[in-house]
């Protein structure tokens, strides 16, 4: 087990009345990749806010050994990157303008400097996003997009990073490339915890899962142990074919 | 590395710091900037030369020009107010119909300087202490009576915090003041003078320009144009919405109340300088979005040469087209700036498509 990236404990969120996060506790380790799955409104994605910092919640969240509520917003996202699953960005920004808005939390009210530039290049070039730099943003495809802004997360240089559906609505290829990406950053040290709807991927690409049903995690552990047919038939109420599943990887001798 | 195949064989890594807010047409921000200030010069040009008055009488020279130097000074500086309060406030709420009008900070503005007007006339003709300035009445009105739809709009902001419902109470302390307004101009009709002093104000001009009124507007506008320069990065994160802005390192909370507030400020300026004067801060930051980009470091400083440009441009035709006397500041500004936000509207919806 690597050392600790992220805990939280007893997180509740409400919105009025309804709760939509009872009281999980959850840890996330740096150098693994962790999934969150569930069905629809179990509370995934209120999850994802309430570690990130941008929903009020009740109960502690560490980033390291740090109360997130004793830091500053740009503390916070110098700790944790949040990459949501639809961006609401629909300005004519360039890549290199969206990507340099994770410098934000380094630079502040003052102009960037060399570093920050140094760490945006870093960061298209890590998500394979570099080529589209002088684009506007919102013409990109919704896979590049994605990207980008997976890259721009990357660009705060946090050692944290949570991911809200990065694969939904992606082809195949790119639902791949986006398994291959977080690998990748896994294994370079940081600690990466990514809402995922696909059981099948959680299964086969993630290290760790924790299953989610109504506002709670149900079970967690290897994700081998947790996609398995009693969690599955429990949680969503369907059976669990293994027989049925097929996989993808890219031809031998692809980059 | 990963998926590196799908990066172009011509894909380039920059120098470390790209141009920031790069123009979607390829129009170098020098040109835009250097354009601008053509026009600028052509317009104060204009605002100097055209009019009533003679510039060859030796004797009516000097005094001509002094008036309509402070009569272009005042245009230019509102035309600027109006159009950083109108950038500000696209930017913050990303809805680019967000104009200084709609956040109640005009029409309190307004309010407050006909209240001015009429308790001046009813209360304090001929009595007024001689420190007062008689014509500093209406401005110090119009300040006064945008902060109070300000201070209103901020303690909302402070209860709830979604856009729509701080853009729907703008709207709606907007029409609460400009009833409010309507009833004062009703009973402002009882005295002729009076009258007629409420109905120029209300329409908009800057024909009554001295020095004061500079005085008034010039610190106003220079701190709030420095303010909206300082804002304009985390405005560029906001962008991305509030969430994200938040998860990035902005303070949305404080980015919010502070634009207001220079808003409010800017837009009680201009009012308080020029009377309403509609469709700036709506129109030149959409003109200038496709020639410079959304980056707020470049649509701030543009937006105020622009604006300034505009006001100054449509403050020359009130003289020039023919009729009775000048025509209202506010009529051409807004008989000029609304087909153009339609024509611009059309065009870019057609381009984005």
């Amino acid at each position: 087990m690597s050392a600790e990236a992220l805990r939280a404990e007893n997180v509740v969120v409400r919105f009025g009345a309804r709760e939509a996060l009872r009281g999980p506790s959850l840890t996330v380790a740096f150098g693994e990749v962790t999934a969150v799955v569930g069905p629809n409104a179990s509370g995934k994605t209120t999850l994802l806010k309430a570690l990130a910092g941008i929903v009020p919640y009740e109960g502690r969240v560490f980033y390291g050994s740090e109360d997130a509520a004793t830091l500053t917003r740009a503390a916070r996202a110098r700790r944790v990157a949040y990459v949501p699953q639809k961006t609401e960005l629909d300005a004519a920004q360039t890549v290199h303008e969206v990507v340099m808005q994770g410098r934000y939390a380094h630079h502040g009210f003052g102009a960037p400097s060399r570093l920050d530039g140094e760490a945006a290049e870093r960061a298209m070039t890590e998500a394979a996003v570099t080529h589209l730099e002088r684009r506007p943003f919102t013409t990109l495809s919704g896979g590049e997009q994605r990207r980008v802004l997976v890259a721009r997360a990357l660009a705060t240089e946090a050692p944290t990073i949570l991911l809200d559906e990065p694969t939904a609505s992606l082809d195949v290829a790119h639902v791949l490339g986006i398994h291959e990406l977080l690998r990748a950053l896994a294994e370079r040290g940081r600690g990466v915890l990514v809402v995922l709807h696909a059981l099948d991927d959680a299964r086969m690409q993630t290290d760790r899962t924790l299953l989610m049903s109504n506002g709670r995690i149900v079970a967690e552990g290897a994700s081998t142990a947790i996609i398995v047919a009693e969690h599955v038939r429990d949680v969503y109420g369907v059976e669990l074919v293994e027989a049925g599943a097929i996989g993808f990887r890219r031809p031998k001798g692809a980059a | 590395m990963i998926d590196a195949a799908r990066i172009d064989t011509d894909g380039h890594v920059g120098d470390g710091a790209p141009a920031e807010g790069a123009s979607p047409r390829g129009v170098p921000f020098g040109v835009v900037v250097a354009g601008l200030v053509v026009l600028a010069l052509v317009a104060i040009g204009a605002s100097l030369l055209v009019g009533r008055g003679n510039l060859s009488d030796p004797s009516l020279r000097s005094t001509l020009l002094a008036l309509r130097s402070y009569r272009t000074a005042t245009a230019f500086l509102a035309g600027a107010c109006l159009a950083t309060g109108g950038v500000m406030l696209q930017g913050l709420f990303r809805n680019p119909l967000a104009d200084p009008s709609m956040i109640g900070a005009t029409s309190g503005a307004s309010f407050g300087g006909t209240a001015a007007l009429v308790a001046f006339d009813f209360l304090l003709r001929g009595h007024a202490p001689r420190f007062f300035a008689p014509e500093m009445v209406l401005p110090a009105g119009c300040l006064l009576g945008a902060l109070v739809p300000l201070a209103l709009l901020l303690v909302i902001t402070r209860w709830r915090s979604d856009r729509l419902v701080l853009l729907l109470a703008g709207f709606l302390l907007s029409s609460l003041f400009l009833s409010l307004l309507a009833f004062l101009i009703s009973v402002a009709q009882e005295s002729w003078e009076l009258g007629r002093a409420v109905v120029r104000f209300s329409l908009g001009n800057v024909g009554g320009s001295g020095p004061r009124q500079i005085a008034l507007i010039a610190p106003l506008a220079v701190a709030g144009i420095l303010a909206a320069f300082f804002w304009a990065r985390p405005l560029d994160v906001l962008l991305s919405g509030e969430q994200e802005a938040e998860s990035l390192g902005v303070d949305t909370k404080q980015a919010r109340t502070w634009c207001i507030a220079w808003t409010a400020l800017l837009s009680a300026g201009a009012v308080a300088v020029g009377g309403s004067v509609a469709f700036v801060g709506l129109v030149v930051p959409h003109a200038l979005r496709p020639l410079v980009g959304v980056g707020h470091r470049r649509l701030v400083p543009t937006a105020a040469l622009g604006g300034g440009v505009f006001v100054v441009a449509c403050d020359v035709l009130t003289r020039v087209v023919p009729g009775q006397g000048e025509l209202p500041l506010g009529v051409i500004t807004g008989v000029i700036g609304a087909p153009l936000f339609l024509f611009l509207l059309v065009k870019f919806r057609k381009e984005e498509r």
